[in-house]
């Protein structure tokens, strides 16, 4: 944790960043993320095994974007969904400076992309034995059966869309949620209305979502969300052999063709 | 208030014999939001049109639905009828109840309720039309003309001579394309290139055309009416500016045994050389794969015969840019070799020879003189089998079309080699004899009456050597598919038309679309032969598919003449109906978040970057923004954009969302 605190406080020192996104102590032993804008400021700093959510959520806020330079300390989902934002033109390379973090809380220095790239692929996606079981348990089920399942899972869902706010690719301006002319999902949240909802984004994150499960984090009503879209990206990397989070250069496969595609769902 | 007009057509009895007309009008005048409705037999018609126009007025309208056919067939007429009106042209839907209802459908409740959703789904849309104003693009007067064949110099030259200035590309040192290798033409047997050459003169002498050869296309961008080309001009290693077309080099080189391309491999050439006698530019060029000097290091005799010293051995590529407002691409086709077919031995018999091998051994600046000589031993052949749909309408080879012209074509080898050989035999194993064309089928009966060639109708399963002869074995359907086994002396294989090589990369460079044979595909087979599905791209000969000279000249001229129709204007009128990225006030600007996951699908490559800036010029957002003059409204960006920020006009979400509810909530 030592020489996180030094690299930030450096970077702030040496006025190579005006920001650094990570964490500090909350109330109760619960931690949570802060800003820190000066050298000292970074005494607060803590990285430690309860630092799990994903702060490039906050890449997108405006304290973010109105900054000229940022750091931020980043775990193996953090610096996947940085080089995701980078592919879909949402971060530059010159303005973030990443300091790397392994699965098991060990500080790498700061990352060029490149070298993102690299730390990306040697830290995989983590997955919980028990949502691989649920996984295995989903796949052996008939259309008909997968989709009653979803349905019925999606079903305590009360549309609070922590889902959404969690999500650091969730990031538009305006939700199509929010649209009520026309009005493309109903507000109320009834079966078929949240199925609606929850389709919509899991479309929208296919090839997209980098695997933080920050979704199912945040659900308050426990809905495996990052199975569905662990499953969707699986299908991806399968149909049309591309992945989410691994480079900053980046054709998502529902926006491209290309000739090796399989597309063995048409056939 | 929107007050909506409905205008329901009986079109004769086309729509009134299964729709009940006046019952669709006087429900649809209850459509919350009609101001008037009413049906007339013709709407099309003078008066029909009249009774729109009146109405517009009378009843103060805000839009109009016009229910009768497709909106391909009148959509013109009514926008044109909506403006004389008063109204934006756009405030005009077509509510089409005559293809997709009354000529579908038996009368009855259910069709007349189908015609009503229909028409209750239009007046929803127009109720949430936008006025729409065209969209001027201004036009630069140049064309491109992509290859040198007979299509392509029939399209220059009929540009040039509208007045337009001409840039042609021709891959090869020089123009003419497979024409300039035919010996004669069907059905006249008018020598080809006595035909051929004047206008390849022409090319080179109009003032108003730029060749360029032995180019190639790099790179186009842009749109109808200014397109940006980018243009490799190969290195010839010799200087175009100070060449004579002497000759000594040519004759002076003393590497002279490379196969010959334009005699099909029947001949050899020096490593500099001029295609053929007659090639436009008579400027040679030195093929470095074969020259000493480019393998060795050491020769240059061709530098020291040269008077005018224009050998150029340090010459490089050179990239043209040149602007152009149409471009027509008449890259023509090749030709299936004698390898493709493992039945006829894989092309490792000497003897089996194609098409346009026959043409050069029958032309009289061919490798024989125009002497019929096989190409194994010299012998004049006594017997030659010529085999008709080579590859062509054989869906187990993949190629399932007919070719066209090798029906005329082996015809005229019959004729010819009974010309040339008075006492040879010639037979011709068909599928079919496809002589449709003025005086075509004259021509083949003249093959098989006056030239005795002996047409057997059947396939060749084999042919094998034996003995210095080639045992052709095939089956004679009208003999009850007997065997047929002829000992010839030569065999001419009719091979399949197939597209020109880099067909399909060219295509992707241009961005116009091609079918599975990588022939490049038209705009609408009827009614947009020439056109491309981007506009200002056109296509004649047979990069579209095989096709023979009068066709190919013939869609050639056409596509001149689409050019210069094009050209007529300094600016070019578009259709409004095309995608737009949602703008906003600061500090929202737009909904659009500046991914650019629709670039990608762009087919015609609209969409650009807009830079956002502020004040003090600082980059505050980078937005996707749609180039009017590119988009075609595909609509493909409307569907990958995650935050809807992309709409087309004319066919807006909103529009359409509203479609959709009035037809689930009728």
């Amino acid at each position: 944790m030592e020489d996180i605190k030094k690299l930030a406080r450096e970077l702030l020192a040496d006025n190579k960043v005006q920001l650094v996104l990570g964490f500090e102590n909350g109330t109760a032993n619960r931690v949570r993320p802060a800003f820190f804008t000066t050298p000292e400021a970074v005494d607060k700093l803590i990285y430690n095994e309860f630092c799990i959510q994903n702060i490039a959520l906050y890449l997108k806020k405006d304290i973010c974007q109105h900054a000229a330079s940022l750091a931020i300390t980043a775990n193996p989902n953090v610096v996947r969904s940085i080089l995701q934002l980078a592919a879909e033109n949402q971060i530059k390379e010159e303005k973030i400076k990443i300091i790397g973090i392994t699965h098991e809380g060990k500080c790498v220095g700061l990352l060029d992309f490149k070298a993102a790239e690299e730390f990306s692929k040697t830290q995989p996606k983590g997955l919980k034995d028990e949502d691989k079981a649920l996984i295995e348990k989903i796949q052996a089920m008939s259309l008909e059966e997968k989709f009653d399942y979803w349905v019925e899972a999606f079903s305590p869902c009360i549309k609070c869309y922590a889902c959404r706010a969690s999500c650091p690719m969730c990031y538009c301006g305006k939700c199509n949620v929010e649209s009520n002319n026309p009005q493309w999902i109903p507000v109320a949240p009834h079966k078929y209305g949240n199925m609606e909802w929850h389709m919509m984004r899991a479309m929208h994150l296919a090839g997209r979502c980098i695997n933080c499960g920050e979704c199912n984090r945040s659900c308050p009503v426990d809905i495996p969300l990052n199975i569905l879209s662990y499953m969707l990206s699986d299908f991806v990397l399968e149909e049309f052999e591309s992945e989410a989070g691994l480079s900053a250069v980046f054709t998502p496969a529902l926006s491209s063709y290309t000739m090796v595609d399989k597309e063995n769902f048409i056939k | 208030m929107a007050r909506i007009g409905v205008f329901i057509c009986h079109c004769g009895e086309n729509i009134s014999a299964t729709v009940d007309c006046p019952k669709v009008s006087e429900v649809a005048a209850k459509f919350p939001g009609v101001a008037f409705s009413t049906d007339y037999k013709y709407m099309c018609s003078d008066p029909g049109q009249s009774l729109v126009v009146n109405a517009i007025k009378e009843h103060k309208l805000t839009g109009i639905v016009v229910s009768a056919c497709s909106p391909r067939m009148h959509e013109p007429t009514f926008r044109r009828a909506c403006a004389e009106g008063g109204l934006n042209p756009y405030q005009c839907e077509m509510a089409n109840i005559r293809e997709h209802c009354s000529w579908v459908h038996e009368k009855g409740d259910k069709t007349d309720q189908k015609a009503i959703d229909i028409v209750r789904m239009m007046v929803e849309k127009v109720k949430r039309n936008n006025a729409l104003l065209p969209i001027k693009v201004p036009v630069t007067k140049t064309a491109l003309v992509i290859g040198g064949g007979v299509a392509g110099i029939q399209a220059a030259l009929d540009i040039a001579n509208a007045g337009h200035k001409v840039i042609m590309v021709e891959r090869d040192p020089s123009i003419g394309g497979h024409m300039s290798q035919l010996s004669e033409t069907f059905p006249t047997l008018d020598c080809s290139q006595c035909i051929l050459t004047p206008r390849m003169v022409e090319v080179a002498q109009n003032p108003n055309i730029k060749l360029y050869t032995y180019a190639e296309i790099e790179s186009v961008e842009g749109f109808v009416g200014n397109f940006n080309v980018k243009i490799r001009k190969k290195a010839k290693s010799v200087d175009e500016t100070l060449c004579n077309g002497c000759g000594m080099c040519t004759t002076k080189c003393p590497n002279k045994k490379n196969p010959n391309e334009f005699e099909l491999g029947m001949g050899n050439r020096p490593a500099i050389y001029v295609p053929f006698p007659q090639a436009v530019p008579n400027i040679p060029v030195i093929d470095k794969t074969q020259c000493t000097y480019y393998k060795n290091g050491k020769c240059k005799i061709c530098e020291k015969v040269c008077q005018p010293k224009a050998i150029r051995f340090d010459q490089e590529d050179e990239i043209i840019e040149v602007a152009v407002g149409a471009i027509a691409l008449c890259t023509g086709f090749d030709i299936k070799k004698t390898d493709f077919f493992p039945e006829y031995g894989y092309g490792k018999y000497k003897d089996i020879i194609d098409g346009l091998q026959f043409e050069r051994l029958a032309s009289a600046s061919g490798p024989t003189s125009g002497e019929i000589r096989r190409p194994s031993d010299g012998q004049v052949p006594k017997k030659i089998v010529f085999v008709a749909c080579a590859g062509s309408r054989d869906p187990a080879k993949g190629i399932e079309y007919c070719s066209k012209i090798c029906c005329m074509y082996t015809a005229k080898h019959a004729i010819l080699y009974k010309h040339k050989v008075h006492d040879g035999q010639a037979y011709i194993f068909y599928m079919d004899i496809r002589a449709a064309g003025k005086n075509y089928d004259e021509f083949t009966r003249r093959a098989i009456e006056e030239d005795q060639a002996q047409y057997i109708r059947g396939r060749v399963s084999r042919i094998y050597e034996r003995d210095g002869k080639l045992i052709v074995v095939g089956a004679d359907t009208l003999m009850n598919a007997q065997t047929v086994e002829i000992e010839a002396d030569m065999v001419v294989l009719a091979t399949a038309g197939v597209a020109n090589k880099g067909a399909e990369e060219l295509a992707q460079k241009l961005h116009v679309s091609y079918d599975q044979h990588k022939f490049f595909s038209e705009a609408h087979p009827k009614l947009k032969p020439v056109e491309t599905n981007t506009a200002g791209i056109y296509l004649a000969g047979a990069c579209q598919s095989p096709k023979d000279i009068p066709e190919s000249v013939a869609a050639a001229s056409g596509v001149a003449g689409k050019i210069a129709c094009l050209f007529a204007n300094s600016e070019l009128t578009r259709e409004p109906l095309i995608a737009m990225v949602d703008r906003q006030a600061p500090p929202m600007y737009s909904s659009c978040t500046g991914c650019f996951l629709c670039q990608p699908v762009c087919p015609y490559n609209a969409i650009e970057r807009e830079e956002v800036k502020d004040r003090n010029g600082n980059l505050v957002r980078e937005l996707a923004f749609i180039n009017p003059g590119l988009c075609q409204g595909c609509g493909t960006c409307v569907a990958v954009c995650k935050s809807k920020s992309i709409d087309i006009e004319g066919y807006t979400n909103l529009q359409m969302y509203a479609e959709v509810d009035a037809l689930l909530n009728s």
